[in-house]
Protein backbone atom coordinates (compact mmCIF):
# COMPACT_ATOMS: atom_id res chain seq x y z
CA UNK A 1 0.00 0.00 0.00
CA UNK A 2 1.44 3.24 -0.94
CA UNK A 3 1.11 5.90 1.37
CA UNK A 4 -0.77 9.42 0.62
CA UNK A 5 2.45 11.03 0.42
CA UNK A 6 3.85 9.43 -1.47
CA UNK A 7 0.97 9.64 -3.56
CA UNK A 8 1.20 13.19 -3.61
CA UNK A 9 4.58 13.08 -4.48
CA UNK A 10 4.37 11.25 -7.10
CA UNK A 11 1.33 13.88 -8.68
CA UNK A 12 4.64 16.03 -8.13
CA UNK A 13 6.75 14.36 -9.96
CA UNK A 14 4.88 13.62 -12.99
CA UNK A 15 4.26 17.10 -13.81
CA UNK A 16 8.11 17.81 -12.42
CA UNK A 17 7.37 19.65 -9.44
CA UNK A 18 9.79 17.38 -7.18
CA UNK A 19 13.53 19.13 -7.16
CA UNK A 20 16.88 18.35 -5.24
CA UNK A 21 17.04 15.82 -2.42
CA UNK A 22 12.78 15.35 -2.75
CA UNK A 23 13.63 14.22 -6.35
CA UNK A 24 16.12 12.05 -5.15
CA UNK A 25 14.58 10.66 -2.76
CA UNK A 26 11.68 9.92 -4.91
CA UNK A 27 12.99 8.25 -7.60
CA UNK A 28 14.88 5.69 -5.43
CA UNK A 29 11.75 4.54 -4.01
CA UNK A 30 10.51 4.85 -7.41
CA UNK A 31 13.00 2.22 -8.64
CA UNK A 32 12.26 -0.04 -6.29
CA UNK A 33 8.40 0.06 -6.21
CA UNK A 34 6.52 -1.38 -8.47
CA UNK A 35 3.55 -0.51 -6.71
CA UNK A 36 4.70 3.37 -7.11
CA UNK A 37 5.73 3.00 -10.47
CA UNK A 38 1.65 1.95 -11.15
CA UNK A 39 0.67 5.00 -9.73
CA UNK A 40 2.87 6.88 -11.65
CA UNK A 41 1.65 5.73 -14.67
CA UNK A 42 -2.03 6.44 -13.74
CA UNK A 43 -1.34 9.69 -13.17
CA UNK A 44 0.96 10.16 -16.36
CA UNK A 45 -2.55 9.87 -18.10
CA UNK A 46 -3.90 12.85 -16.15
CA UNK A 47 -0.80 14.85 -16.73
CA UNK A 48 -0.93 14.63 -20.45
CA UNK A 49 -4.75 15.73 -19.81
CA UNK A 50 -3.61 18.33 -18.16
CA UNK A 51 -0.81 19.79 -20.43
CA UNK A 52 -3.60 18.64 -23.56
CA UNK A 53 -5.56 21.69 -22.46
CA UNK A 54 -3.11 24.40 -23.74
CA UNK A 55 -2.06 22.23 -26.56
CA UNK A 56 -1.14 24.72 -29.67
CA UNK A 57 0.80 23.50 -32.49
CA UNK A 58 4.20 25.58 -33.45
CA UNK A 59 4.81 27.34 -36.00
CA UNK A 60 6.16 25.25 -39.11
CA UNK A 61 9.73 26.76 -39.20
CA UNK A 62 10.43 25.69 -35.85
CA UNK A 63 10.21 22.25 -36.41
CA UNK A 64 12.79 23.43 -39.62
CA UNK A 65 15.05 25.06 -37.08
CA UNK A 66 15.05 22.62 -34.31
CA UNK A 67 16.35 19.87 -36.46
CA UNK A 68 18.73 21.80 -38.56
CA UNK A 69 20.05 22.34 -35.55
CA UNK A 70 20.28 18.78 -34.00
CA UNK A 71 21.55 18.09 -37.34
CA UNK A 72 24.55 20.00 -37.05
CA UNK A 73 25.28 19.37 -32.93
CA UNK A 74 28.73 21.41 -33.52
CA UNK A 75 27.21 24.71 -32.49
CA UNK A 76 28.65 27.56 -34.81
CA UNK A 77 29.86 29.94 -32.21
CA UNK A 78 28.98 33.88 -32.81
CA UNK A 79 31.99 35.93 -34.22
CA UNK A 80 32.98 39.23 -32.05
CA UNK A 81 32.05 41.00 -34.78
CA UNK A 82 31.69 44.42 -32.70
CA UNK A 83 35.51 44.22 -32.25
CA UNK A 84 36.33 43.50 -36.08
CA UNK A 85 34.90 47.19 -36.54
CA UNK A 86 37.27 48.64 -33.96
CA UNK A 87 40.25 46.66 -35.04
CA UNK A 88 40.10 47.54 -38.10
CA UNK A 89 40.13 51.23 -37.67
CA UNK A 90 43.23 50.63 -35.71
CA UNK A 91 44.79 48.76 -38.36
CA UNK A 92 43.96 51.47 -41.16
CA UNK A 93 43.42 54.98 -39.16
CA UNK A 94 47.60 54.91 -38.70
CA UNK A 95 48.04 54.19 -42.31
CA UNK A 96 45.68 56.77 -43.85
CA UNK A 97 46.94 59.78 -41.13
CA UNK A 98 50.80 58.87 -42.65
CA UNK A 99 49.72 58.91 -46.12
CA UNK A 100 48.16 62.11 -45.00
CA UNK A 101 50.89 63.83 -43.73
CA UNK A 102 53.00 62.95 -46.81
CA UNK A 103 51.01 64.37 -49.55
CA UNK A 104 49.75 67.46 -47.51
CA UNK A 105 52.77 68.83 -47.82
CA UNK A 106 53.12 68.53 -51.69
CA UNK A 107 49.40 68.44 -52.58
CA UNK A 108 46.98 70.80 -50.72
CA UNK A 109 44.32 69.83 -52.13
CA UNK A 110 44.69 66.37 -51.51
CA UNK A 111 45.74 67.09 -47.98
CA UNK A 112 41.77 68.56 -47.30
CA UNK A 113 40.74 65.34 -48.78
CA UNK A 114 42.97 63.30 -47.18
CA UNK A 115 41.67 65.05 -43.81
CA UNK A 116 38.30 64.80 -44.55
CA UNK A 117 38.74 60.88 -45.00
CA UNK A 118 40.46 61.38 -41.51
CA UNK A 119 37.51 62.99 -40.02
CA UNK A 120 35.07 60.40 -41.56
CA UNK A 121 37.74 57.76 -39.69
CA UNK A 122 37.58 59.97 -36.38
CA UNK A 123 33.71 59.71 -36.72
CA UNK A 124 33.07 55.96 -37.33
CA UNK A 125 35.75 55.21 -34.77
CA UNK A 126 33.87 57.51 -32.66
CA UNK A 127 30.66 55.37 -33.46
CA UNK A 128 32.44 52.51 -33.11
CA UNK A 129 33.61 53.39 -29.14
CA UNK A 130 29.77 54.60 -28.54
CA UNK A 131 29.10 50.85 -29.72
CA UNK A 132 31.78 49.26 -27.57
CA UNK A 133 30.85 51.36 -24.55
CA UNK A 134 26.66 50.63 -25.42
CA UNK A 135 28.42 46.77 -25.20
CA UNK A 136 30.00 47.30 -22.09
CA UNK A 137 27.56 48.84 -20.31
CA UNK A 138 25.37 45.83 -21.37
CA UNK A 139 27.84 43.64 -20.26
CA UNK A 140 27.78 45.36 -17.13
CA UNK A 141 24.50 45.07 -16.44
CA UNK A 142 24.34 41.13 -17.71
CA UNK A 143 26.96 40.30 -15.06
CA UNK A 144 25.00 42.39 -12.05
CA UNK A 145 22.32 40.17 -13.27
CA UNK A 146 23.98 37.02 -13.05
CA UNK A 147 25.38 37.95 -9.60
CA UNK A 148 22.42 38.28 -8.58
CA UNK A 149 20.83 34.74 -10.08
CA UNK A 150 23.95 33.38 -8.45
CA UNK A 151 22.88 34.60 -4.90
CA UNK A 152 19.55 33.51 -5.08
CA UNK A 153 20.83 30.09 -6.06
CA UNK A 154 23.08 30.48 -2.85
CA UNK A 155 20.26 31.12 -0.29
CA UNK A 156 17.91 28.66 -2.50
CA UNK A 157 20.80 25.84 -1.35
CA UNK A 158 21.03 27.16 2.32
CA UNK A 159 17.18 26.61 2.11
CA UNK A 160 17.55 23.29 0.85
CA UNK A 161 20.66 22.39 3.31
CA UNK A 162 18.25 23.39 6.12
CA UNK A 163 15.24 21.10 5.20
CA UNK A 164 17.65 18.51 4.17
CA UNK A 165 19.18 18.94 7.95
CA UNK A 166 16.04 18.88 9.11
CA UNK A 167 14.68 15.81 7.00
CA UNK A 168 17.68 13.51 8.90
CA UNK A 169 18.91 12.73 4.92
CA UNK A 170 21.98 15.51 5.15
CA UNK A 171 24.72 12.41 5.20
CA UNK A 172 24.69 12.20 1.49
CA UNK A 173 27.98 10.84 0.44
CA UNK A 174 29.60 10.02 -2.50
CA UNK A 175 32.17 7.99 -3.94
CA UNK A 176 34.07 7.44 -7.02
CA UNK A 177 34.98 4.01 -8.18
CA UNK A 178 37.85 3.43 -9.88
CA UNK A 179 39.64 0.35 -11.44
CA UNK A 180 41.78 -1.54 -8.95
CA UNK A 181 45.47 -2.86 -10.09
CA UNK A 182 44.56 -5.93 -11.22
CA UNK A 183 41.14 -5.31 -12.94
CA UNK A 184 40.86 -6.72 -15.84
CA UNK A 185 38.91 -3.58 -17.47
CA UNK A 186 41.12 -0.26 -16.88
CA UNK A 187 39.00 2.69 -18.66
CA UNK A 188 35.41 2.29 -16.48
CA UNK A 189 34.56 4.65 -14.32
CA UNK A 190 31.22 4.41 -11.33
CA UNK A 191 30.13 7.03 -8.78
CA UNK A 192 27.59 6.49 -5.78
CA UNK A 193 26.03 8.55 -4.45
CA UNK A 194 24.96 7.05 -1.12
CA UNK A 195 23.07 8.60 1.80
CA UNK A 196 23.74 5.94 4.49
CA UNK A 197 20.65 3.62 3.85
CA UNK A 198 20.06 3.69 -0.05
CA UNK A 199 22.22 4.82 -2.72
CA UNK A 200 22.54 5.40 -6.49
CA UNK A 201 25.22 3.89 -8.55
CA UNK A 202 26.11 5.55 -11.99
CA UNK A 203 28.28 3.66 -14.12
CA UNK A 204 29.72 5.04 -17.62
CA UNK A 205 32.13 2.72 -20.14
CA UNK A 206 30.93 -0.39 -18.13
CA UNK A 207 31.79 -3.16 -20.70
CA UNK A 208 29.77 -6.46 -21.12
CA UNK A 209 30.88 -8.85 -18.18
CA UNK A 210 32.19 -12.27 -19.51
CA UNK A 211 29.97 -14.52 -20.62
CA UNK A 212 28.03 -16.39 -17.88
CA UNK A 213 29.18 -14.08 -15.28
CA UNK A 214 27.48 -10.27 -14.00
CA UNK A 215 29.24 -7.70 -12.10
CA UNK A 216 27.79 -7.57 -8.45
CA UNK A 217 27.80 -4.36 -6.31
CA UNK A 218 29.26 -4.49 -2.67
CA UNK A 219 28.97 -2.28 0.58
CA UNK A 220 32.41 -2.15 1.85
CA UNK A 221 31.46 -1.91 5.69
CA UNK A 222 33.52 -1.40 8.65
CA UNK A 223 31.23 -2.92 11.03
CA UNK A 224 30.71 -6.19 8.46
CA UNK A 225 33.41 -8.84 8.21
CA UNK A 226 32.55 -9.49 5.00
CA UNK A 227 31.03 -7.25 1.89
CA UNK A 228 27.43 -7.04 1.94
CA UNK A 229 25.99 -7.19 -1.61
CA UNK A 230 23.34 -5.29 -2.81
CA UNK A 231 22.54 -6.28 -6.34
CA UNK A 232 24.00 -7.09 -9.61
CA UNK A 233 25.00 -4.04 -12.20
CA UNK A 234 22.82 -4.36 -15.15
CA UNK A 235 25.17 -2.94 -18.19
CA UNK A 236 22.96 -1.70 -20.75
CA UNK A 237 23.72 -0.25 -24.26
CA UNK A 238 23.15 3.27 -23.46
CA UNK A 239 25.83 4.68 -21.26
CA UNK A 240 25.42 5.82 -18.18
CA UNK A 241 23.82 2.71 -16.57
CA UNK A 242 21.79 3.62 -13.68
CA UNK A 243 21.70 1.45 -10.52
CA UNK A 244 19.59 2.39 -6.82
CA UNK A 245 19.95 -0.25 -4.33
CA UNK A 246 18.94 -0.57 -0.64
CA UNK A 247 21.20 -2.01 2.00
CA UNK A 248 19.41 -4.88 3.90
CA UNK A 249 19.91 -2.43 7.34
CA UNK A 250 21.14 0.86 8.23
CA UNK A 251 24.88 1.01 7.04
CA UNK A 252 26.01 4.45 8.85
CA UNK A 253 29.32 3.55 9.04
CA UNK A 254 29.84 2.36 5.14
CA UNK A 255 33.51 2.75 3.92
CA UNK A 256 33.22 2.26 0.45
CA UNK A 257 31.80 -0.05 -2.36
CA UNK A 258 33.20 -2.05 -5.11
CA UNK A 259 32.38 -3.70 -8.26
CA UNK A 260 33.73 -7.69 -8.40
CA UNK A 261 32.45 -9.88 -11.66
CA UNK A 262 30.40 -13.47 -10.51
CA UNK A 263 28.80 -15.58 -11.87
CA UNK A 264 25.57 -15.08 -13.50
CA UNK A 265 23.23 -14.55 -10.76
CA UNK A 266 25.73 -13.22 -8.35
CA UNK A 267 26.86 -14.39 -5.49
CA UNK A 268 26.36 -14.11 -1.65
CA UNK A 269 29.90 -13.17 -0.83
CA UNK A 270 32.43 -12.19 -3.51
CA UNK A 271 34.02 -14.85 -4.98
CA UNK A 272 35.57 -13.13 -8.59
CA UNK A 273 38.18 -10.61 -8.73
CA UNK A 274 37.29 -7.29 -7.78
CA UNK A 275 36.94 -4.61 -11.00
CA UNK A 276 36.10 -1.22 -9.40
CA UNK A 277 36.48 0.14 -6.25
CA UNK A 278 36.18 3.88 -3.81
CA UNK A 279 36.08 5.35 -1.06
CA UNK A 280 33.43 7.23 1.02
CA UNK B 1 -8.33 -1.40 -19.29
CA UNK B 2 -8.40 -0.19 -22.99
CA UNK B 3 -7.01 3.52 -22.39
CA UNK B 4 -4.07 2.15 -19.93
CA UNK B 5 -3.14 -0.26 -22.64
CA UNK B 6 -3.35 2.79 -25.19
CA UNK B 7 -0.99 5.23 -23.09
CA UNK B 8 1.38 1.71 -22.42
CA UNK B 9 1.43 1.53 -26.24
CA UNK B 10 2.35 5.00 -26.41
CA UNK B 11 4.90 5.02 -23.93
CA UNK B 12 6.24 2.20 -25.53
CA UNK B 13 6.53 4.01 -28.66
CA UNK B 14 7.97 6.96 -27.26
CA UNK B 15 10.65 4.67 -25.30
CA UNK B 16 11.97 3.66 -28.77
CA UNK B 17 11.85 6.96 -30.37
CA UNK B 18 13.84 8.39 -27.53
CA UNK B 19 16.29 5.34 -27.78
CA UNK B 20 17.07 5.70 -31.79
CA UNK B 21 17.05 9.79 -30.92
CA UNK B 22 19.80 8.33 -28.61
CA UNK B 23 21.97 6.20 -31.73
CA UNK B 24 21.37 10.17 -33.61
CA UNK B 25 18.29 8.61 -35.87
CA UNK B 26 16.61 12.54 -36.58
CA UNK B 27 13.86 10.82 -38.38
CA UNK B 28 12.75 8.89 -35.02
CA UNK B 29 13.43 12.37 -32.91
CA UNK B 30 11.87 14.58 -35.57
CA UNK B 31 8.72 11.64 -35.03
CA UNK B 32 9.12 12.61 -31.02
CA UNK B 33 9.23 16.46 -32.06
CA UNK B 34 5.47 15.91 -33.74
CA UNK B 35 4.47 14.12 -30.81
CA UNK B 36 4.97 16.19 -28.06
CA UNK B 37 5.49 19.64 -29.29
CA UNK B 38 1.78 20.95 -29.11
CA UNK B 39 1.43 20.39 -25.81
CA UNK B 40 5.10 21.73 -24.45
CA UNK B 41 4.74 24.77 -26.78
CA UNK B 42 1.59 25.41 -25.52
CA UNK B 43 2.99 24.91 -22.13
CA UNK B 44 6.05 27.52 -22.80
CA UNK B 45 3.22 29.86 -24.17
CA UNK B 46 1.63 29.64 -20.87
CA UNK B 47 4.28 30.18 -18.75
CA UNK B 48 6.30 32.82 -20.94
CA UNK B 49 3.03 35.01 -22.48
CA UNK B 50 4.50 35.63 -25.84
CA UNK B 51 5.32 33.20 -28.86
CA UNK B 52 9.01 34.67 -29.87
CA UNK B 53 10.17 33.29 -26.16
CA UNK B 54 7.98 30.24 -26.10
CA UNK B 55 9.59 29.05 -29.04
CA UNK B 56 13.36 29.28 -28.10
CA UNK B 57 11.81 27.50 -24.97
CA UNK B 58 11.13 24.82 -26.90
CA UNK B 59 14.15 25.10 -28.96
CA UNK B 60 16.31 24.84 -26.01
CA UNK B 61 14.12 21.75 -24.54
CA UNK B 62 14.37 19.72 -27.64
CA UNK B 63 17.66 20.30 -28.38
CA UNK B 64 18.57 19.30 -24.82
CA UNK B 65 16.15 15.94 -24.92
CA UNK B 66 18.09 15.67 -27.79
CA UNK B 67 21.72 15.57 -26.29
CA UNK B 68 20.71 13.96 -22.96
CA UNK B 69 18.15 11.21 -24.92
CA UNK B 70 21.04 8.68 -23.67
CA UNK B 71 20.25 9.83 -20.34
CA UNK B 72 16.60 8.93 -20.06
CA UNK B 73 15.34 5.89 -17.69
CA UNK B 74 12.11 4.02 -18.96
CA UNK B 75 11.79 3.29 -15.79
CA UNK B 76 11.11 6.40 -13.99
CA UNK B 77 8.97 8.23 -15.99
CA UNK B 78 7.31 8.63 -19.39
CA UNK B 79 9.24 10.38 -22.21
CA UNK B 80 6.53 12.39 -22.26
CA UNK B 81 6.84 13.04 -18.19
CA UNK B 82 10.72 13.92 -18.62
CA UNK B 83 9.79 15.89 -21.59
CA UNK B 84 7.66 18.25 -19.70
CA UNK B 85 9.82 18.46 -17.12
CA UNK B 86 12.77 19.64 -19.12
CA UNK B 87 10.37 22.11 -20.92
CA UNK B 88 8.84 23.32 -17.73
CA UNK B 89 12.66 23.88 -16.35
CA UNK B 90 14.10 26.01 -19.63
CA UNK B 91 10.69 28.39 -19.78
CA UNK B 92 11.00 28.92 -15.87
CA UNK B 93 14.34 29.92 -16.52
CA UNK B 94 13.89 32.19 -19.69
CA UNK B 95 11.30 33.85 -17.58
CA UNK B 96 13.34 34.60 -14.49
CA UNK B 97 16.39 35.94 -16.69
CA UNK B 98 13.36 38.15 -18.70
CA UNK B 99 12.21 39.01 -15.30
CA UNK B 100 15.62 40.47 -14.36
CA UNK B 101 16.03 42.00 -17.08
CA UNK B 102 12.57 43.82 -16.09
CA UNK B 103 11.39 43.97 -19.46
CA UNK B 104 8.89 41.47 -18.43
CA UNK B 105 5.19 42.04 -19.33
CA UNK B 106 2.58 40.67 -17.24
CA UNK B 107 0.24 37.98 -18.81
CA UNK B 108 -2.48 39.23 -20.56
CA UNK B 109 -5.64 36.85 -21.03
CA UNK B 110 -6.80 38.30 -24.19
CA UNK B 111 -3.20 37.80 -25.59
CA UNK B 112 -3.08 34.53 -24.68
CA UNK B 113 -6.22 33.62 -26.47
CA UNK B 114 -5.05 35.20 -29.00
CA UNK B 115 -1.70 33.53 -29.31
CA UNK B 116 -3.30 29.83 -28.16
CA UNK B 117 -6.19 28.54 -30.55
CA UNK B 118 -5.09 25.71 -32.65
CA UNK B 119 -7.99 26.99 -35.16
CA UNK B 120 -5.51 29.01 -36.40
CA UNK B 121 -3.29 26.42 -37.75
CA UNK B 122 -4.57 24.59 -40.92
CA UNK B 123 -2.22 21.90 -40.14
CA UNK B 124 -3.93 21.06 -36.76
CA UNK B 125 -5.92 18.00 -37.46
CA UNK B 126 -9.82 18.28 -36.89
CA UNK B 127 -9.15 14.91 -34.04
CA UNK B 128 -6.94 16.77 -32.19
CA UNK B 129 -8.75 19.44 -32.25
CA UNK B 130 -11.85 17.89 -31.05
CA UNK B 131 -9.73 16.54 -28.45
CA UNK B 132 -8.14 19.55 -27.38
CA UNK B 133 -11.99 20.94 -27.14
CA UNK B 134 -12.62 17.68 -25.20
CA UNK B 135 -9.72 17.85 -22.35
CA UNK B 136 -10.32 21.38 -22.36
CA UNK B 137 -13.91 21.01 -20.85
CA UNK B 138 -12.61 18.35 -18.59
CA UNK B 139 -10.59 20.42 -16.96
CA UNK B 140 -13.42 23.11 -16.89
CA UNK B 141 -15.28 20.79 -14.88
CA UNK B 142 -12.35 20.41 -12.08
CA UNK B 143 -13.53 21.88 -9.14
CA UNK B 144 -12.28 25.44 -9.12
CA UNK B 145 -9.43 25.02 -5.74
CA UNK B 146 -8.25 21.78 -7.50
CA UNK B 147 -7.54 23.51 -11.01
CA UNK B 148 -6.19 26.64 -9.55
CA UNK B 149 -3.75 24.94 -7.17
CA UNK B 150 -2.44 22.65 -10.47
CA UNK B 151 -2.12 26.15 -12.70
CA UNK B 152 -0.72 28.05 -10.24
CA UNK B 153 2.28 25.13 -9.14
CA UNK B 154 2.55 24.36 -12.96
CA UNK B 155 2.81 27.56 -14.80
CA UNK B 156 4.24 29.85 -12.36
CA UNK B 157 7.38 29.90 -10.44
CA UNK B 158 5.86 29.65 -7.20
CA UNK B 159 7.18 26.74 -4.75
CA UNK B 160 4.39 24.91 -3.34
CA UNK B 161 4.82 26.69 0.11
CA UNK B 162 4.59 30.02 -2.11
CA UNK B 163 1.04 28.36 -3.53
CA UNK B 164 -0.17 27.40 0.30
CA UNK B 165 0.66 30.70 1.31
CA UNK B 166 -1.32 32.43 -1.65
CA UNK B 167 -4.48 30.24 -1.06
CA UNK B 168 -4.24 30.33 2.39
CA UNK B 169 -4.14 26.62 2.22
CA UNK B 170 -1.68 23.91 4.32
CA UNK B 171 1.05 22.63 2.30
CA UNK B 172 -0.08 19.09 2.43
CA UNK B 173 -3.56 20.25 1.29
CA UNK B 174 -1.91 21.75 -1.99
CA UNK B 175 0.05 18.63 -3.25
CA UNK B 176 -3.38 16.70 -2.52
CA UNK B 177 -5.52 18.83 -4.38
CA UNK B 178 -3.00 18.58 -7.08
CA UNK B 179 -2.74 14.59 -6.83
CA UNK B 180 -6.86 14.73 -6.80
CA UNK B 181 -7.16 17.06 -9.60
CA UNK B 182 -4.56 14.86 -12.07
CA UNK B 183 -6.90 11.80 -10.77
CA UNK B 184 -10.00 13.52 -11.73
CA UNK B 185 -8.64 14.58 -14.84
CA UNK B 186 -8.24 10.91 -16.05
CA UNK B 187 -11.69 9.73 -14.79
CA UNK B 188 -13.17 12.68 -16.24
CA UNK B 189 -12.05 11.88 -19.97
CA UNK B 190 -12.51 8.39 -19.06
CA UNK B 191 -16.18 9.64 -18.45
CA UNK B 192 -16.27 11.46 -21.91
CA UNK B 193 -14.75 8.24 -23.64
CA UNK B 194 -12.05 10.44 -24.61
CA UNK B 195 -8.11 9.74 -24.66
CA UNK B 196 -5.01 11.96 -24.99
Amino acid sequence: MIPNHLRDDAALYVLGLLHGADLLAFESELARSAELQSVVRELEIGSEIFLATELVTPPRELRTRILEAVSAPAAHSDPASGNDLETESKIIRPEIARDTTQRSILFPALSALAAAIAICFAIIQTNALRETQAKLAELSQSNATQTGELQKQVADLIAQNEQLKESGIDRIAAASLAPTKDSQIRDAQAIVVWNGNRGVLKSATLPLPPEGHDYQLWILDANTPIPVGVGLVKVRNVDPSRMEFSAPHPMPDAKGFAISIEPAGGSSQPQGPVVLVGTL
Amino acid sequence: VSEQAHHDAQRAHDADLIRRAAAQDQSAFAQLYDRLSGPLYGLCLRVLGNPVDAQDALQDAMIQLWRKAGTYDPELSSVFTWAVRVTRSRAIDRMRARARRKDSQPLEESDLHEQRGPDDDASVTLQSRESAVAVRECLARLPVEQRSVMELAFYYDLSHQEVADRMSLPLGTVKSRIRRGLTQLRGLIRATGGSV
